[in-house]
């Protein structure tokens, strides 16, 4: 288990904080992912914990066993950390051969040659590198760098492995087969893993628990659906794609524990991360797939109303167009080949009627 | 917590023992080098001791010397000396880089080997092969001359001379600094120009030289700086025509009998302000280099200028010139080393040629105790420094704080301390404290680890700044200790750099004489003052001869460290 408590962090001669009072929980042999925008402080919090960075204030507690506490004034160096860690430029040592880094950590942990020449088999057939054993590792592809850099990291059994963005410099085809090989490899070896990363699609396919982060702070934590479906700040429904946004104040709740809002499209029943009375204003955040064009006559919470399609931009296998209602922009989003879509682009620079199937809601601040 | 983050806890007991306890003891070690020579020359160009008397402090020495004219003079004949050979040796180094890097004269490998080489000749024995051609009587370009009926038109011991000798002497190293401005010049920008319909010419007018501004106006300073403490020029060819400058004035006070100290502190002071403003200077100067385009990144398609028709004769005038400034210096050295008594060469000569001066070196233990002595201090300087640039470089380029910074700034101040000053601080030093370090080796020992370190933490630091942190960070994580990880990831890594700058040192130290002619009492001279002493006492044949064994042993010395490095040791870096 990881806990963190209250933890801070600067940089000498920058105003910027990029860990600003951060407290986090991660349960052993959980998969638990940072995810946040370029220089929120994922790296940093990463690199706190790993002793790699001096935080100003706060604890950090890896297994029960405090490795950092600026009360007691212990900062334990990072080989007194029961942990290891894949980075992002994978950090393979290129004076040495494939056998050789994998077996730096056993060496420096004292573990006799046999014990060694074991290990290092073992986890490198666990990444499927068995046979590059001996090759110097400035002859290895990315790709098989970023396994030798799995290979050492779990080659000393950690219960703790620390993951930063190790995927990003892979291209998108690898990047896939590589997240379902740490995803089996975590199943396997049950270690506790910190990711880090800020593609969502990564974050959300692999872990158990997200933290969202924001500068320097977590917005938002939770398994991967709840998040997605209810989000609990603007920043985090914003960071996940809803793109449209709409002001409201709340009116009451459904049956089904859906929150009824009222905006200026209509009625719509909302999703939502906490209670609110009736009377508080809200932001009503409706995907690009939650909006339709009508088929037919409104449903309770699912409002019926006039638009005008601006513009529509063909992606791929979709079409993503902007309509508006008054000053309100929409976004859609139609599967290309759909009669919805046919209709969409039937009424570029027309008006149309649109409706909001279903939508969530976070408060106004 | 104070805000800087330091807590006697934080610096001595948090795991990072071996670590903090390696840095400090570097810390001290060049604090120790640093500050303490200059603190003594300081108080010494401040106090005044009568015959008999107690020592008091005042500014007399400098009222003194600020009221003479022979003062300005002094100063004058130093600016004189010092601006005209650094704008030689930009003249020269500049339109040679340019020619090797930008346009398609052939033979380019030939030319930038040529130009470097002088850096193989300790700078005394190019001085002497100057005068043997420079000389009023016999001179050999002099006799040239002489016998197409111009007459003896020139004179080694006039101050056009001394900017000459000087300027000629510099020219590698300008080569070696340009190098990487001129590498990383945006090629763009030229072809910009070309393309708007600017003429060759045009475009080296209006495009090359504002842009290039920067370097060489950077490294005129560097320079001034090596030109105003040059001691050797300064007294082969300035002392005999009278033409006295601040290193020589320095020089003599020290050697007057009885020494003069505080004059010769005075003066150093003097000239000591001089350096360090411009080196200050400099640094501002490179620190904005940022700003303009030509500096940094690598790798641009370079497309050559096409010389055309020009191309073969403006190659022949780089050989010519190439000639001049390298070749008839070795050539007039290796000739006299092989005469028994000095002459012009000629063809009648050849019959002369003989090994006596090589014999007579053999023969005399001064020589053979230079070459040692160098070599001693040299290797084991060249390893001290080197093990204190990892560390200092490791700590600048790893922790950015206002500890490296200080410690940085620490290193690299010797850079702007002219060697003559070290030499004179460090004697007045060590004759005033009860060790018994004056007078040995190990007094040129400090002095060239003092002159040397700024180089090797110049080396170290480009060397760290190319290792990723990663590098290093994963084997803390792997459990190593700071220790470990600097001797198992970092030092390998750097090797090739480590070697570059512990053969560069060595190098240095059969260069070195400025700081070692003040140091140096029987049986503890280097190479160079060794050399210096057998020109002085009339034995030219043996001097050119010495020369001749230094040229090759460190030529050996670049070759093995190349091959060991399998890279270049001496050269531009690509
Ligand atoms: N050594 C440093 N000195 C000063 N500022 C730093 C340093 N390292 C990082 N920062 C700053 O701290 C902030 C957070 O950096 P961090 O590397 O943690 O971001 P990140 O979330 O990992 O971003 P990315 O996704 O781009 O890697 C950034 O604004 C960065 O500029
Ligand atoms: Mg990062």
């Amino acid at each position: 288990m990881i806990q963190i408590s209250r933890l801070y962090k600067t940089y000498p001669g920058s105003k910027y904080t990029p860990v600003d009072d951060l407290s986090l929980e991660i349960q052993d042999g959980h998969f638990f992912t940072l995810l946040g925008p370029s220089g929120c402080g994922k790296s940093t919090t990463l690199r706190c914990i790993a002793g790699l960075e001096r935080p100003d204030q706060g604890e950090i507690k890896i297994n029960g066993v405090s490795v950092f506490s600026a009360e007691a004034g212990r900062n334990l160096p990072p080989y007194k950390r029961a942990l290891s860690m894949v980075f992002q430029s994978y950090a393979i040592w290129p004076h040495m051969t494939v056998f050789q880094n994998v077996a730096y950590p056993l060496k420096c942990q004292g573990q006799s040659r046999e014990d060694i020449r074991k290990e290092v088999a073992w986890s490198l057939d666990l990444v499927g590198l068995g046979h590059l054993a001996d090759r110097p590792a400035p002859l290895l592809s990315g790709g098989e760098q970023q396994r030798v850099a799995l290979a050492r990291a779990i080659a000393g059994r950690s219960k703790v492995i620390l993951f930063d963005e190790p995927l990003s410099n892979l291209d998108a085809k690898l990047r896939e087969t590589m997240r379902s090989e740490i995803r089996a490899l975590h199943q396997q070896l049950k270690f506790t893993a910190l990711y880090v990363t800020h593609d969502q699609e990564e974050a959300f396919s692999m872990s158990d628990m997200v933290a969202i982060m924001n500068k320097g702070k977590v917005r938002e934590l939770g398994s991967p659906e709840e998040l997605y479906t209810t989000p609990r700040s603007e920043f985090g429904a914003e960071f996940l794609g809803a793109r449209t946004k709409v002001s409201g104040t709340v009116r009451g709740r459904t049956d089904d524990n859906l929150l009824v809002v009222e905006t200026p499209l209509g009625v719509v029943h909302c999703r939502h991360f906490a209670d609110h009375p009736p009377g508080t204003s809200v932001f009503v955040y409706v995907r690009q797939s939650e909006i339709l064009p009508s088929e037919g006559a409104a449903q309770p919470g699912a409002p019926v109303f006039s638009a005008r399609i601006d513009s529509v931009e063909f992606v791929g296998d979709t079409i993503d167009w902007v309509a508006r209602a008054g000053d309100i922009a929409l976004h859609g989003r139609s599967l290309l080949g759909r009669p919805d879509c046919k209709k969409i682009r039937e009424h570029l620079n027309e008006a149309i009627d649109l409706q909001i199937v279903s939508a969530c809601c976070v408060p106004s601040t | 917590m104070n805000r800087l983050g330091i807590t006697a806890r934080n610096v001595f007991g948090n795991g990072y023992a071996v670590r903090n306890l390696v840095i400090g003891i570097c810390a001290i070690i060049v604090t120790y080098l640093v500050i303490f020579p200059l603190f003594v020359l300081f108080n010494e160009s401040l106090s005044v001791v009568p015959a008999g008397g107690e020592r008091t402090y005042s500014l007399s020495g400098f009222y003194e010397m600020l009221g003479q004219w022979r003062t300005y003079r002094i100063l004058m004949n130093s600016i004189i000396y010092a601006a005209g050979s650094s704008l030689v040796a930009l003249l020269i180094g500049g339109s040679l880089v340019w020619l090797v890097q930008r346009t398609d004269i052939p033979a380019k490998k030939f030319v930038m080997l040529f130009a470097l080489f002088p850096l193989f000749m300790p700078p005394v024995l190019s001085a002497i092969g100057w005068v043997l051609l420079l000389d009023t009587n016999v001179g050999l370009l002099n006799v040239v001359t002489q016998a197409i009926g111009l007459g003896s038109i020139f004179n080694a011991n006039s101050m056009a001379g001394m900017i000459w000798v000087g300027g000629v002497l510099e020219v590698p190293l300008v080569f070696l600094w340009l190098w990487p401005a001129f590498a990383a010049m945006n090629p763009a920008l030229e072809e910009a120009a070309a393309i708007c319909g600017a003429r060759s010419i045009k475009v080296i007018m209006t495009i090359l030289l504002p842009i290039m501004l920067p370097a060489f106006g950077a490294v005129l300073l560097i320079n001034f700086i090596l030109s105003i403490e040059d001691v050797m020029v300064p007294i082969v060819l300035g002392l005999p025509a009278g033409i006295n400058v601040l290193a020589s004035e320095i020089y003599i006070a020290h050697i007057r009998v009885p020494t003069d100290t505080h004059t010769a502190s005075v003066y150093s002071v003097l000239l000591l302000v001089i350096t360090m403003a411009l080196a200050f200077y400099y640094l501002r100067l490179t620190a904005n280099a940022d700003r303009y385009v030509t500096v940094r990144g690598r790798g641009f398609n370079q497309k050559a200028l096409e010389l055309g028709r020009a191309r073969l004769p403006v190659f022949a005038g780089v050989c010519l010139l190439l000639g001049l400034i390298v070749g008839l210096p070795m050539f007039i050295l290796g000739w006299t080393s092989l005469m028994p008594y000095l002459q012009v060469p000629s063809i009648a000569g050849l019959s002369l040629i003989s090994l006596n001066s090589y014999r007579m070196l053999l023969d005399d233990p001064a020589a053979l105790r230079g070459i040692g002595n160098t070599l001693i201090v040299g290797v084991s300087a060249a390893f001290v420094v080197m093990s204190l640039a990892v560390v200092i470089g490791w700590l600048q380029v790893r922790t950015r704080n206002w500890f490296s910074r200080t410690v940085d700034m620490l290193a690299f101040t010797p850079i702007a301390v002219p060697g003559l000053v070290i030499g004179l601080s460090l004697s007045i030093l060590y004759l005033n404290v009860p060790l018994e370090i004056y007078g040995t080796l190990l007094i040129i020992w400090i002095a060239f680890v003092t002159r040397f370190l700024p180089y090797g933490v110049r080396l170290t630091y480009s060397g760290f700044s190319q290792i990723h942190r990663e590098l290093e960070e994963a084997a803390l994580i792997s459990k190593a200790g700071w220790f470990r990880t600097i001797r198992t990831i970092s030092l390998p890594l750097l090797g090739p750099t480590l070697l570059v700058g512990f053969i560069y040192t060595i190098l240095r130290g059969f260069r070195e004489i400025s700081a070692s002619l003040l140091l140096s009492s029987y049986g503890n001279e280097p190479y160079s003052v060794v050399a210096y002493h057998m020109w002085d006492g009339g034995e030219v044949g043996k001097a050119s001869a010495y020369g001749i064994v230094a040229l090759c042993c460190m030529v050996v010395l670049v070759v093995v460290g190349q091959w060991i490095a399998g890279r270049k040791v001496i050269g531009p870096e690509s």
